[in-house]
């Protein structure tokens, strides 16, 4: 038997050592009760959401739609990557603090093995709640006699990039911002940075609409300003790069489609790097 | 004060305050001389016009159609109520003679000279039998509306004379017959009365014809010297559709004045069991939001350009509906108009009932009546034209809701829970046997 190549044989080291760090951490999600609770508040929230289209049809007598479960699916995702991305956050900075970290890159591990386990965790863990939301989506579909479409188990398959896009940021938030607390707000400001212009744009549009607004208008300025930053946001936000593939998935759109999934990994791969290079970078104390 | 004194003083100042008032009356906005660009584009189904006023940058149009670009000198003031600037035409209205020139980067890609134009359309059926003349051809197309015109005036005029004469005999017949004795046969034909003149047309005007493809544009005005007119530049946003299907306005039994839109495509229309619905359907087309919205009304403020908008176009003609339930029944429907009727007693309320043109003065609406029977969850409707071939697009499902589930949908959000109680059993499971292997 002839010897692995020693680049092969490294690859493969690293692989095992990130394997082992992917399952000692999806284990631990398994095994806590976290993903449920966090599962099942989405779910409450994407339920609300059903309902008030249930009211809306039996007050309105009729609801058009293309597709009315991707609403809650959109929201299952944004509340559970959140709550993931948060959790590996805490999980990497926290290594960091407690000083394991160093302990662990002593060892067979390095920079690249530990933040590649930790993100194949979290994504193992969405897969299963995506799972989940496949089967919480089939019957809500059998119960209220919606229209079954095969589009939505490929958008919860889609959701997969949305997903690692934002535990990638949360990784990288982790290894820039240093000690737990601070990644924590890094995270969460950043992120309701991000939502809040998209929401704030929607609702000033809505209101300029509702108008009939002169040149002059300041609701006007602010809305033009609020039109080029969601311009930005849209390519930055994997919440929107989802919702715009979800769009393209029913318009049948097939290039935007995967133009809005190229650039989803694309981000994910980018932060998933300049998470290890921000690892090796800092070093691995404070 | 004397009280002669105090009465004079408060009747001048009930003059001066009733001549304010009277001043406030007659106030008008100032008018300003000014270049306006007036614009009469194609809309995707007739010719909308529209003034740039010279604060507007860009003017918009829809590509490989023949749209009308009138450069004029008017008089515009500010209307505070709609928040737009107005052109006063009576006061001053005067088209600028010259040349159009159309850059495309800086390539002169066009002139257009001052050229006569007329707009024709059939009334009946407006984007089949629309039609635009330009130069001789314009004046060609007006001299054959007037003596079709005529002609229909003059064939009116004969069916009144005919009518009168007929009426004339008839009366005739009846004062010197005795009741019951005129013989069918013995009666005059009555005239077959004219039918509506539904050709519309322009008069001749003129302004510069501009038909472009798709893309940016920079437009100038040159005078009859040469000289570029002042304030004449402006960007000029040719765009196309990017899409066009068959939308459905949906009026349902119960809100007939409030109809939804099913614009997309093989789209769903979720309902209440037992409604009754009457669907309309027309052409749609796709366009950028803001495009379309400022080639209507370029001083719009709302449109924004990473939006769509559909765009409901005329009823579709001679067609029929065919509807197609869950148990395989296939109905075809016609179009047919209904009469809405208040129902008596103080509180509000209605029924529809089909139009009946002789106890009724006219319909209401029109639209497919499609009753949603309890044996059936779902139909699929799609619309038959006059060969009975399927017009793509125009296909929908119409699913029964059902909406008394709410409480069965918050439950099923517990599902994640269960399954996490089930894990950690399972895991608890295994824990106590490996405490009972390693304590053996």
């Amino acid at each position: 038997m002839t010897p692995a190549r020693p680049w092969l044989r490294h690859w493969r080291d690293r692989w095992h050592a990130a394997n082992s760090i992917q399952r000692r951490a999806s284990q631990s999600a398994f095994f806590g009760w976290g993903i449920y609770l966090a599962m099942t508040v989405s779910l409450l929230i994407a339920a609300i959401s059903v309902n008030n289209t249930l009211n809306f049809t039996e007050q309105n007598v009729l609801f058009v739609s293309r597709q009315p479960i991707f609403l809650p699916i959109l929201i299952n995702t944004i509340i559970t990557s959140v709550y993931l991305a948060m959790v590996s956050t805490l999980a990497v900075s926290s290594e960091r603090d407690q000083g394991t970290l160093e302990t662990l890159l002593q060892g067979p591990v390095d920079g690249f093995a530990f933040i590649l386990g930790n993100f194949m965790a979290q994504i193992k863990v969405y897969a299963a709640l995506a799972l989940v939301a496949f089967v919480w989506s089939n019957v809500l579909t059998y119960l209220l006699h919606l229209r079954y479409s095969i589009g939505v188990a490929v958008v919860l398959v889609v959701s997969l990039a949305a997903v690692s896009v934002v535990i990638a940021f949360g990784m990288f938030v982790a290894m820039w911002g240093g000690r737990s607390r601070t990644a924590l707000i890094y995270f969460t400001l950043i992120t309701l940075l991000v939502v809040g212009i998209q929401l704030a744009d929607q609702i000033v549009v809505g209101v300029v609409i509702s108008q009939n607004p002169s040149v002059n208008d300041p609701l006007v300025t602010v809305r033009n300003v609020l039109g080029v930053a969601n311009g930005i946001v849209k390519w930055i936000s994997p919440y929107s790069q989802l919702d715009l593939a979800m769009n393209a998935q029913v318009d049948r759109a097939y290039p935007a489609f995967f133009t809005h999934i190229g650039v989803m990994l694309g981000q994910a791969v980018v932060f998933l790097l300049g998470s290890v290079w921000l690892l090796e970078r800092k070093g691995v104390r404070d | 004060m004397r009280p002669p004194q105090r009465l004079a003083l408060l009747l001048s100042i009930l003059i001066s305050g009733l001549a304010t008032a009277v001043v406030g009356h007659a106030q008008t906005e100032p008018r300003e001389d000014v270049f306006v660009y007036a614009t009469t584009v194609f809309d995707g189904l007739a010719y909308s016009s529209a003034m740039t006023p010279p604060d507007v940058d860009t003017i918009y149009m829809i590509a490989d159609r023949q749209n009308i670009i009138a450069p004029r000198r008017t008089m515009i003031y500010y209307w505070p109520i709609t928040n737009r600037y107005l052109a006063d035409w009576a006061l001053l209205n005067e088209v600028v003679d010259g040349e159009l020139e159309i850059y495309q980067g800086s390539e002169l890609a066009r002139s257009v000279p001052l050229t006569d134009y007329v707009i024709q359309y059939d009334g009946a059926n407006p984007l089949e039998t629309l039609n635009i003349g330009i130069g001789e051809e314009a004046l060609r197309m007006r001299a054959a509306f007037d003596e079709l015109f005529e002609a229909y005036r003059q064939a009116l005029f004969e069916y009144y004379d005919a009518e009168q004469a007929y009426r004339a005999a008839l009366d005739e017949i009846i004062s010197n017959s005795e009741p019951g004795t005129v013989d069918p046969e013995d009666l005059p034909v009555r005239p077959e009365p004219v039918g509506d003149f539904s050709l519309q047309s322009t008069e001749p005007n003129k302004a510069y014809p501009v038909s472009l493809p798709e893309g940016r544009y920079e437009i100038l005005m040159r005078d009859s010297n040469g000289i570029v007119v002042p304030d004449s530049r402006r960007e000029l946003v040719v765009f196309a559709r990017l899409q066009s299907g068959i939308a459905y306005s949906i009026v349902p039994q119960s809100r007939w004045t409030q109809p939804e839109d099913s614009v997309f495509p093989e789209g769903v229309v979720y309902v209440e069991p037992g409604a009754t619905l009457y669907l309309q359907p027309s052409r749609e087309s796709l366009f950028n939001e803001l495009y379309y919205t400022r080639m209507l009304d370029p001083q719009d403020q709302t449109a924004r350009e990473d939006r769509t908008r559909w765009v409901l176009h005329d009823p579709f003609p001679n067609t029929r509906l065919r509807v197609t339930g869950f148990d395989g029944t296939v109905r075809e429907v016609s179009l047919k108009g209904y009469f809405v009727q208040q129902t008596a007693g103080s509180g509000l309320g209605y029924e529809v009932l089909e139009f009946n043109p002789e106890s009724m003065d006219r319909s209401s609406f029109e639209g497919f009546a499609v009753q949603l029977d309890g044996q059936n969850p779902f139909y699929r409707v799609e619309l038959l034209d006059e060969a009975g071939r399927l017009l793509l697009g125009s296909r929908r499902e119409i699913r029964i809701l059902n909406t008394d589930r709410g409480a069965q949908v918050y439950a099923l959000g517990l599902l994640p829970l269960v399954i996490g109680a089930v894990v950690a059993a399972v895991r608890r499971r295994q824990i106590r046997q490996v405490d009972t292997r390693t304590a053996g």
